[in-house]
């Protein structure tokens, strides 16, 4: 049976089968990261069910983050995760959340994400991101990707694609846009990204969970 | 020689080409920021110079670009 504790939680059963909220619920989902991707999937993921987390990142909350990264100003100098911790509770007060402000790297990824079902990559650093990849490629974890968010164009560039490059890893993105001085991350794309990466993992989670 | 990189049929006309070479022939500029599955495993960079590839094989190669 689906956990049905508060009104957020009841307001959910309009939506969706019981089964399938229940297979929500029942996963551990890690995000790595959250800035303008793990920020926005955060939210995403809590509006649609998905109750237990682990989040990690160790900055703070800057004023150049707003522009796309789901903060306010009232945010600024708290640790993202706790900002981001206090903003989940708001819409289901009955989640759980680990935090974790450790500088992720190979020593300690396994012991920060190794109990999760899903893990959502959303590292600014390419390096870190192959690093992600190369850990957890193997193991039976979902994990989505997100790969090449940056620019304020999107029409005539390079699509954004979903890729499943074998059984639960995905990876999101146009592929290519690096954020760099001359191509900045914007909420429009960055969101978009976000939300695809969100729905790819609430996708196959269900496909996985549902009983 | 053929393979199959991320999905597609590849053909090589070296017989004999370690995935480090043949990365440079697929067009990968920054190899520091890419990682590769060979036949479901991940080869890390460090030993992407002793595998050398062999017909029917199977390639994943994933360019990260910054951003997040």
């Amino acid at each position: 049976m689906s956990l049905i504790r508060n009104i957020f939680e009841k307001s959910l059963t309009h939506y969706m089968d019981n089964k399938i909220l229940e297979a929500l619920q029942r996963v551990r989902v890690g995000v790595a990261g959250v800035g303008g991707l793990g920020s926005n999937i955060l939210h995403c993921l809590v509006r649609t069910g998905i109750i237990n987390f682990t989040i990690c990142d160790f900055d703070k909350v800057e004023p150049h983050n707003l522009n796309r990264q789901n903060y306010t100003c009232d945010d600024i100098g708290k640790y993202k995760v706790n900002a981001t911790e206090q903003y989940l509770k708001k819409i289901n007060a009955d989640v759980e959340i680990n935090t974790y402000t450790d500088k992720i790297e190979e020593n300690n990824i396994l012991s920060i994400f190794g109990n999760c079902d899903v893990i959502f990559e959303a590292f600014d650093n390419a390096i870190y991101k192959k690093m992600l990849f190369e850990k957890f490629t193997g193991s039976s974890k979902i994990v989505v990707f997100g790969n090449g968010i940056a620019g304020i164009d999107i029409i005539d560039k390079e699509p954004l694609t979903i890729r499943e490059i074998k059984k639960d890893i995905f990876i999101v993105g146009d592929n290519i846009s690096e954020v760099s001085k001359n191509l900045a991350p914007f909420a429009s794309k960055v969101m978009a990204v976000a939300s695809l990466m969100s729905a790819v993992g609430i996708e196959a989670i269900i496909r996985r969970y549902k009983k | 020689m053929n393979i199959k990189v991320n999905g597609k049929s590849f053909s090589i006309e070296d017989e004999k080409i370690n995935i480090t070479e043949f990365l440079e022939i697929y067009g990968i500029k920054n190899t520091d920021n890419t990682a590769v599955e060979y036949n479901e495993s991940i080869i890390k960079k460090e030993q992407w110079d002793t595998v050398v590839l062999k017909e029917n094989d199977v390639l994943e190669i994933v360019s990260f670009v910054g951003g997040g």
